[in-house]
């Protein structure tokens, strides 16, 4: 992340809320959130813009309050990228190692990644991200090949694509801030990267960030990312259900999932009810219990039930031996894990921040926009140590003159 | 995070373009943008203003000095003046320069000009400054000659010379010929080439102040000398009219002077004078106290005593004897002051 000074920024545009954090990198190794700015979501259906003004009003909103807040401006930002549009696939590739000792070299790997890296897309679609996963040398993983000896290498990515429009449709929100996207990244490898340590991705974890709009997951194993998912279902299904169900508007069906929504129905009584608002006033009525809880652990059963099925056969126990980790708006419902170790086999549990996250951020609906803050956060590490200093001395003054 | 994320090459997000129209702005975004373009527009002000002052001050301290020329009004060079402690003249000065016809006085080189001048060697020290609008002063401190050397020009070609007190070689300029053929011959030195000229003669300082003294003490003893040479040197031995060789020591000159004018004075009141063929003052010069007579003189004894001439002195050469004759004591003084 290359922000103003030594600030970063980070943006994610959900389906229910806008949430801009800036953070202030000290001595490229510590973060502190200086400045939060959210605004309730307009304009987004799924994770995709639908109305650009409205989109970029609330958007505006939120990154002005944020500014304000923080005392400063950022002039380039980390942003989430969600939605129904995106997908994904394995490209693999292999090749002989070229030298006569056997022995791989860097020429090697990079050739192989090249290869494997190199499918086409169709015109319209737009690569997000290539994620790696490890090295084969003759069949065994390593992880940096290089120096060793085999016959074999290979290696696979995980390419992510989007809708070029749609994704161009969030850039552009951002750039009507003058404000530059520095990268963009997957809503589900911004919450794992703050929800699960590296020794849970090493041991095999799901992380599923639970929305309102949209349900992102990704799946780690051996400490890389093997697959990610998005689906276009989420706390928004929940309510739109709870409305139907209960003959209720969208506002009392959305209160009720919060107040008494519980994503596992075991246990709860037939004859318990609940009071719609529990003010005796006219409209108050009383609604079952049981009732809500079956509405909202059916459809907390049908979105983990639909990651499963994207996920395939990964979803085992030896490979995923840190469990399911749930996060997002919806994973605060009661229950919920108990609902994802049922369905999935294997424990989970509602992810927590980490300790340095401040209290007003702990909430799981702030995972992703943290998390690409982290993320943002290791970037600018990674380059600390790689571009010269005039240059990019030069790419600050270009910046500066030249605003997004 | 350990997730191997990277970004793509080809058809990657980053080719989507990340402009966007005003139109397309909210409200604070295009107050924003307007901020943006005043700060962009201020710095590229500023940079520019830095620029043309770096620009100008560089230019500054980059123009030669003959671009400083049209400052100041310069005209064509009409006079050069010549200031000198000695006999040169504005027409050597404007030889020795060698300045083109309407050259403008700024034009000059000051430097180059100096270094032309300063190649003629009867010029010691010269200053050339300018006078606005059109004159040239040249300020020249001059050699003196203190004698004349016969100088091998080139093979076989002799030229006479005349050596400045410092040991300068030099071709005398506008010096009257009477009192260049009043200077006596240096004689038993060996000039070293150097360049056109020769190098300088170490010790003529001895025979300045030789001369010098003679000239001042003992003016009708200067007018017979003819020849110093140095050959013994660092003593000095005179060759006059009359008298092949004295000897002088470099010290007390003035007490040599006196008792060599004492001695033939004391010859010329013989009845009959003696020719003389050698008279030594350099033991005179060390001897203390200085009353004590130390003078050798020889004789030159003949079958019949000749008149002070060079017929006597060819005579002696044939039969000359030498004789210690104790010189009858007298204080010696400064022949200037005892009226010799």
């Amino acid at each position: 992340m290359v922000s103003k000074g030594s600030y970063i920024g980070a943006i994610e545009i959900g389906t229910s809320k806008v949430a801009v954090l800036i953070g202030e990198v000290l001595g490229d190794r510590r973060l502190n959130i200086v400045g939060l700015g959210t605004s309730s979501s307009r304009g987004v259906i799924k994770g995709d813009v639908a109305d650009f003004k409205a989109a970029s009003d609330c958007t505006h909103a939120a990154i002005l309050a944020a500014e304000q807040r923080a005392g400063v401006k950022v002039d380039a930002v980390y942003l989430a990228q969600s939605g129904s549009h995106l997908a994904g696939f394995v490209h693999e590739a292999g090749i002989g190692v070229s030298s006569a000792d056997n022995m791989v070299s860097r020429d090697d790997m990079e050739q192989v990644m090249a290869l494997a890296k190199g499918k086409a897309l169709p015109k319209e679609r737009t690569i997000i991200h290539h994620i790696r996963r490890p090295f084969r040398l003759d069949g065994r993983i390593v992880g940096d090949p290089e120096h060793l000896e085999g016959q074999r290498l290979e290696v696979g990515y995980w390419t992510v694509h989007g809708n070029a429009a749609r994704i161009a449709d969030h850039i552009h929100i951002v750039n009507g801030f003058t404000l530059r996207v520095e990268d963009l990244i997957l809503s589900s490898l911004a919450s794992a990267a703050i929800v699960a340590t590296d020794e849970e991705k090493k041991n095999g974890v799901l992380v599923i960030d639970i929305g309102r709009g949209t349900t992102d997951w990704a799946l780690y194993h051996d400490g890389y990312c093997y697959l990610t998912g998005a689906v276009p279902v989420g706390g928004d299904h929940i309510t739109n259900d709870l409305s139907l169900g209960l003959r209720l508007t969208s506002v009392q069906a959305d209160g009720v999932k919060l107040r008494y929504g519980r994503a596992n129905a075991a246990g709860t009584s037939k004859n318990e009810k609940v009071w719609l608002n529990g003010n005796f006033a006219i409209g108050d009525k009383m609604l079952p219990r049981l009732a809500i809880d079956q509405i909202v652990a059916a459809r907390v059963d049908e979105i983990l039930q639909v990651v499963k099925k994207q996920a395939g056969d990964l979803i085992r126990p030896e490979v995923l031996r840190s469990g399911v980790i749930l996060t997002g708006g919806t994973s605060r419902l009661p229950g919920i894990d108990e609902a994802s170790a049922r369905i999935f086999g294997i424990s989970s549990r509602v992810g927590e921040m980490p300790a340095w996250v401040r209290d007003d951020l702990r909430d799981p609906a702030y995972a992703t926009v943290l998390g690409l803050l982290y993320y943002g956060l290791h970037c600018r590490q990674t380059r600390a140590t790689q571009p010269s200093r005039a240059k990019s001395w030069l790419r600050s003054l270009g910046k500066y003159l030249v605003p997004a | 995070m350990s997730t191997e994320v990277e970004h793509p090459e080809t058809q990657s997000w980053r080719g989507i373009s990340q402009s966007v129209s005003a139109r397309a702005m909210s409200a604070p975004g295009r107050r924003r943008l307007g901020m943006n373009i005043v700060r962009a527009v201020a710095t590229v002000a500023a940079l520019a203003a830095l620029a043309a002052l770096g620009v100008y001050l560089v230019r500054g301290f980059e123009q030669p000095s003959e671009a400083l020329s049209p400052v100041v009004k310069a005209e064509p060079l009409r006079d050069v003046i010549v200031l000198t402690d000695g006999v040169l003249t504005e027409a050597w000065a404007r030889e020795a320069l060698g300045l083109p016809e309407g050259i403008t006085l700024m034009a000059v080189d000051l430097d180059a000009a100096r270094a032309a001048l300063l190649q003629t060697g009867q010029v010691k020290g010269v200053v050339v400054s300018r006078s606005f609008p059109d004159t040239l002063v040249v300020t020249v401190e001059e050699r003196v000659p203190v004698i004349r050397i016969m100088a091998a020009i080139e093979p076989g070609r002799l030229e006479p010379l005349v050596v400045s007190r410092d040991g300068v070689v030099y071709r005398p300029i506008n010096n009257a010929p009477a009192m260049l053929n009043a200077l006596p011959w240096l004689d038993g030195v060996r000039l070293t080439r150097e360049g056109d000229g020769f190098a300088a003669l170490r010790g003529i300082d001895a025979v300045s102040d030789l001369l010098l003294a003679v000239q001042q003490e003992a003016p009708h003893l200067a007018a017979e000398w003819r020849v110093v040479s140095m050959e013994e040197a660092p003593r000095l031995v005179v060759r006059t009219r009359t008298i092949k060789q004295i000897v002088f020591d470099s010290i007390n000159v003035r007490r040599q002077l006196a008792w060599l004018d004492h001695i033939l004075d004391q010859e010329a009141r013989r009845p009959e004078p003696r020719a003389i063929e050698r008279i030594d003052l350099s033991i005179a010069a060390r001897a203390q106290p200085p009353t004590v007579p130390q003078v050798v003189v020889r004789y030159v004894v003949a079958d019949t005593a000749k008149p002070r001439g060079g017929a006597g002195t060819s005579a002696a050469s044939r039969e000359s004897r030498l004789v210690r004759a104790r010189v009858p004591a007298r204080p010696p003084a400064r022949p200037g002051r005892t009226g010799i």
